[in-house]
C-alpha cells in the first residue's frame, strides 16, 4: 500500500476515534498541575455510568484500600490524580471498544485480558526497576495495543484480512499487519493517543513497544512494556492476536536485568495480581 | 445532558497558562529549598525546615511528625508543630488505613468522607529503601488543599526530606564509627600513624604526635614530609620503602626527638593497608616508646622484688626465732641447772639472735616510716668517733676472724645528728663489711675532717660487688644476686635505710667495689647541717 494512501487512512482514524468528552475533560484538567480533586470529581460526575464504573474499579482488590470508597472525590484523594485519570481513560476506552457479544474474528475478550495482564506486569516491572510513578506503568501496558482495537473497529475488513493471514501462515500479527496494511498497530495506536492529548510518555510507549530503542529518552519505559508483552504471551495471559511470541529486544532484556529466579517470582505475582483486578475487565 | 469540552473555554486556557507560570516560580523556589534540605546534616535543622516547607504549602493548623524507631520497631513522635490538637492525638496510627497510606507512600486524607471542621491527612516520608516516618496534619476542611500540585509538591518535599534524613542518619553513623575508631586509637598505648599512597597522613593518635613532637594532631591530609622533623622523616621514609616491598616490617628501634633536648628510643613496625581486593591504599605505622617500656620494666621488677622481699623477710625472721626457741628449750630441758657455763653460752647465743631479730624489726619499722614520710631525726651533739668505736667494739665481740683497724685522725668534731641513727648507719655498713668478707680479714675505718664535713671510709678485702649491682645497692629490697652472697642473711633493707638516714642528715654515701678485691664505702656527714623545718626533733 502506498504511503500517501496510508496517510489518508490514518487521518480517517483520527476523525473516527475520538475520546468521549468526559475523559477528554479529565485529561485536560489533570494536565493542569493546579487542578483540585473537586474539579476532577466534578468533571467525572457528569457521566453517571463512568462514575459508578470508576468507583467499582477504585474499590477493587488491586488497590486494596481497607475501607469502601463511596465518592469520586474520595477516590481521587485516596488513589491520586494519576490513578484516577488512568481509570477514566481505561473506562472510556472500554466503552468505545467493548466486546459486543457477537462472535468476532478478532478476540476482543482475549485482547482486553492481554492488555490488563500487560498493565499489571508493567507495573510490577516498573516497581522492580525503582520507577517512582508505577501507577503510570499500568496504563502503558493496558493501552499498548490500542492500535489493534482501533483497527478492528474502524478498518474492520482490512483487519479481518490481517487476522486470516496470521492464522494461515502462523506469523506474528505485526508482520501480517505490515504485509496487508503497510503499517502496524503500534503506529496506529501512537497516532490515536496523540490525537487524544494523552501524556507524551504514553504515546511513545504505545508507538515503540515493539522497538524500545527508538523511544529514545522513554526507552526504559518502552522496554518495560515490551518485556511485559512477551511475558504475558509466554504464560498465556489473554490473547495477543497471534500464537507466536515476538522476539525479545536484547537491549530491553539487558535493561531489565532479570535472572531466572526473579522471572519465576514475577510469573507467580502476575497470576495473583490478574485475579485481583477482574474489575478492570470491560465485561 | 450536554457536556462541554473544556479546552474550548478561553477562560480555562488563560487560567491554565497563568497557573503554569506560578508553577514554574514555585518549582524554582522548591529547588532552592530542596538544595538547602539535602545539604543539611543536622537532624533538628532538617525537621524544622521540612515542617516549614509543608506549612507553606498546605497551611496546616497542627502537625505531628512520627519517625520509625529502628531499635524499638515502632513509630515515635519526634516533633509537633502548630496548635495542640486533640483530634490528631486521637488518631490510631496502627489502623489499617494509616498502614495502607504508608504502604502506598502518597499524601492522603484520613477522613475524606467526614464532614468535620478539620481534615486530617498523612504525608508519608519514603526513603530509598523503606518508609522512614510520616507527618500527621490537620487543616481546615473548607480549604481545597487536595490539588494535584499540592500532591506533587508535598511528595517532592517529603522525598527530599527523607533523603536528607537518610543522609543525616548515615552521616551520624559514620561520625559515630569514626569516633569509635578514634577512641580505640587513642586508648592504645602505642603511637599509630597511617598514611595513604601519596604519603598524606590519614590518621594519627596523640601518642604518635607526642613521640614525634608535633604541635597538634591536625595534620590529616598533609604529607608527613611537611610536618615531621628531619630524623623522623628519614626513619619513616626507610620503613615505608621496605613496607611497600615486603608488605610489612618487623620492629626496629630508632631515636626520635620530640623536643630539641629530649631523645627517646622508638620501636617502629609497619604493615601495608589493603582493600579487600588486594590493592594497597596506605601504610600503618606502630610506634612504641621504648623509654616508657623501660620504665614499665623497672616497675615490674620492683614488684617482683617486693614479693621476693616478703618471702625473704619471713625466712629471715624465722631463723633467729627458731634458734632462740631451740636454745631456750635446751636450757630448760637438757642443760643441767648446775651447768652454769653451758647455760651462759646458750643465753649468749639467744641474746645475739634477739639482737638480730630486733635489728630486722627496726629496719622494717624504719622503712615503713620512710615510706609513710614519718621518719624524723632526734638531733643532739654527737661524738662521731665514739659512735664508730662502740660499733667496732660491738662487732669485734661477735667475730673472731675479722680484725678492725681505726684511724680517726685525732680530733674529730662533734656533729649535730641523731645518735641512734648514726650508730645504725655505721653498724650496718661495718656489719656488711663483715658479712661480705666471710673468710675473715681486715676491716679498716678511717675518718677525717675537712671544710665542716666529716669523711669516713670503711674498707674491706671481701668478695666485692659486681658493677651492675652497685647501681642498685641502695634500692629498697635489693640484694646482689651472687651465688657467693646466697648464704649471707639480711633483709636487703639496710643500705636503703642507711642512705635515707644520711640524706636526712644532708650527708651522702658512696660505694666503690670490684668483685674479688673488696669494697670501700665513703660516708660524708656535715658538721653543722642546716636542717629545714621539715625535720624536727622526735620525742
Ligand atoms: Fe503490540
Ligand atoms: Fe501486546
Amino acid at each position: 500500500m502506498a504511503r500517501t494512501n496510508l496517510k489518508k487512512q490514518l487521518s480517517k482514524i483520527s476523525d473516527l476515534a475520538t475520546l468521549p468528552v468526559v475523559a477528554n475533560n479529565v485529561i485536560q484538567i489533570t494536565n493542569n498541575p493546579k487542578s483540585s480533586a473537586l474539579e476532577v470529581a466534578k468533571a467525572i460526575s457528569q457521566d453517571a455510568a463512568l462514575t459508578s464504573r470508576i468507583l467499582k474499579m477504585a474499590n477493587s482488590a488491586m488497590y486494596g484500600f481497607p475501607q469502601k470508597i463511596t465518592t469520586i472525590n474520595h477516590a481521587i484523594v485516596i488513589l491520586g490524580f494519576a490513578n484516577i485519570r488512568n481509570l477514566v481513560l481505561a473506562a472510556s476506552i472500554y466503552d468505545m471498544f467493548a466486546p459486543n457479544g457477537q462472535p468476532q474474528l478478532f478476540d476482543r475478550v482475549g485482547f482486553w485480558e492481554h492488555s490488563l495482564a500487560c498493565g499489571i506486569t508493567s507495573k510490577l516491572l516498573a516497581k522492580r526497576l525503582g520507577i517512582k510513578n508505577i501507577e503510570e506503568a499500568f496504563i502503558w501496558g493496558l493501552l499498548h495495543d490500542l492500535g489493534k482495537i482501533v483497527l478492528d473497529t474502524y478498518f474492520h475488513t482490512d483487519f479481518a484480512g490481517v487476522i486470516k493471514l496470521v492464522e494461515e501462515k502462523n506469523i506474528l500479527i505485526r508482520d501480517a499487519e505490515m504485509e496487508v496494511l503497510g503499517y502496524d498497530h503500534a503506529e496506529v495506536g501512537g497516532i490515536v493517543a496523540g490525537n487524544w492529548n494523552l501524556p507524551q510518555t504514553l504515546i511513545k510507549v504505545i508507538r515503540f513497544h515493539h522497538a524500545p530503542p527508538q523511544a529514545n529518552e522513554s526507552m526504559r519505559l518502552a522496554a518495560i512494556v515490551h518485556m511485559a508483552d512477551i511475558f504475558c504471551r509466554a504464560i498465556d495471559l489473554g490473547n495477543g492476536g497471534d500464537r507466536k511470541i515476538p522476539c525479545m529486544h536484547p537491549e530491553a532484556w539487558e535493561l531489565l536485568d532479570l535472572d531466572k529466579e526473579s522471572i519465576k517470582a514475577l510469573f507467580t505475582e502476575m497470576e495473583q495480581e490478574v485475579i485481583k483486578s477482574q474489575a478492570f475487565l470491560p465485561i | 445532558m450536554k457536556i462541554t469540552p473544556i479546552e474550548k473555554d478561553a477562560g480555562f486556557l488563560r487560567q491554565t497558562i497563568s497557573d503554569l507560570h506560578e508553577q514554574i516560580d514555585l518549582l524554582s523556589m522548591l529547588q532552592d529549598i530542596s538544595k538547602q534540605l539535602i545539604s543539611r546534616f543536622d537532624f533538628n535543622n532538617i525537621i524544622s525546615l521540612f515542617l516549614g516547607m509543608v506549612k507553606e504549602i498546605i497551611h496546616y493548623n497542627a502537625a505531628a511528625l512520627y519517625l520509625h524507631d529502628e531499635q524499638k520497631k515502632c513509630w515515635r513522635l519526634v516533633d509537633r508543630s502548630g496548635a495542640d490538637d486533640p483530634e490528631l492525638d486521637a488518631i490510631d496510627i496502627q489502623s489499617s488505613i494509616v498502614q495502607w497510606i504508608l504502604h502506598e507512600g502518597r499524601w492522603s486524607p484520613l477522613n475524606p468522607e467526614h464532614r468535620t471542621k478539620n481534615s486530617i491527612s498523612i504525608l508519608p516520608l519514603t526513603g530509598a529503601q523503606k518508609t522512614m516516618g510520616f507527618l500527621l496534619m490537620s487543616s481546615h476542611a473548607d480549604r481545597d488543599v487536595f490539588t494535584q500540585s499540592n500532591m506533587k509538591l508535598l511528595s517532592f518535599v517529603a522525598s527530599q526530606a527523607s533523603i536528607a534524613l537518610e543522609n543525616q542518619t548515615l552521616y551520624a553513623q559514620l561520625h559515630q564509627s569514626r569516633e569509635y575508631i578514634e577512641n580505640i586509637l587513642e586508648s592504645i598505648n602505642n603511637g599509630i600513624v597511617t598514611i595513604d599512597m601519596e604519603n598524606r597522613v590519614t590518621q594519627i593518635n596523640k601518642n604518635a604526635t607526642a613521640m614525634l613532637g608535633l604541635p597538634s594532631a591536625d595534620i590529616m591530609g598533609t604529607p608527613y614530609h611537611d610536618t615531621f622533623d628531619a630524623p623522623a622523616v628519614a626513619v619513616i621514609d626507610a620503613v615505608r620503602k621496605r613496607t611497600l616491598l615486603d608488605g610489612f616490617t618487623p620492629e626496629t628501634v630508632h631515636d626520635f626527638y620530640p623536643t630539641t633536648d629530649l631523645k627517646i628510643p622508638v620501636a617502629i613496625s609497619s604493615s601495608l593497608l589493603r582493600e579487600p581486593d588486594g590493592t594497597s591504599i596506605g601504610i600503618t605505622f606502630v610506634l612504641r616508646d621504648m623509654s616508657a617500656s623501660k620504665e614499665i620494666e623497672r616497675l615490674r621488677q620492683l614488684d617482683e622484688l617486693k614479693s621476693e622481699f616478703v618471702s625473704n623477710v619471713s625466712h629471715e625472721l624465722r631463723t633467729p626465732m627458731s634458734i632462740i626457741k631451740s636454745y631456750v628449750e635446751a636450757i630448760l630441758n637438757q642443760v643441767s641447772p648446775s651447768d652454769y657455763h653451758t647455760q651462759r653460752e646458750f643465753l649468749h647465743i639467744v641474746n645475739n639472735e634477739a639482737d638480730r631479730l630486733s635489728n630486722m624489726v627496726s629496719d622494717l619499722l624504719d622503712i615503713s616510716r620512710i615510706e609513710a614520710g614519718k621518719f624524723y631525726l632526734d638531733l643532739e651533739e654527737v661524738d662521731i668517733a665514739a659512735v664508730i668505736e662502740s660499733v667496732v667494739e660491738h662487732l669485734q665481740g661477735k667475730s673472731t676472724v675479722h680484725t678492725f683497724t681505726t684511724d680517726l685522725s685525732g680530733s674529730l668534731p662533734n656533729i649535730t645528728a641523731d645518735r641512734d641513727k648514726i650508730y645504725r648507719v655505721f653498724l650496718n655498713v661495718l656489719d656488711n663489711a663483715v658479712k661480705f668478707s666471710p673468710e675473715g680479714g681486715v676491716v679498716s675505718i678511717s675518718a677525717s675532717t675537712r671544710d665542716d664535713t666529716v669523711t669516713c671510709v670503711i674498707a674491706d678485702n671481701g668478695i666485692g660487688i659486681a658493677e651492675p649491682d652497685i647501681e642498685h645497692i641502695f634500692d629498697k629490697f635489693y640484694r646482689a644476686d651472687t651465688s657467693d652472697a646466697g648464704n649471707i642473711s639480711g633483709t636487703g633493707l639496710g643500705l636503703s635505710i642507711v642512705k635515707h638516714i644520711l640524706e636526712e642528715h644532708k650527708g651522702s654515701i658512696d660505694i666503690a667495689s670490684s668483685p674479688g678485691s673488696g669494697t670501700s664505702v665513703t660516708i660524708i656527714l656535715p658538721v653543722f647541717a642546716d636542717y629545714d623545718s621539715g625535720s624536727r626533733t622526735d620525742t
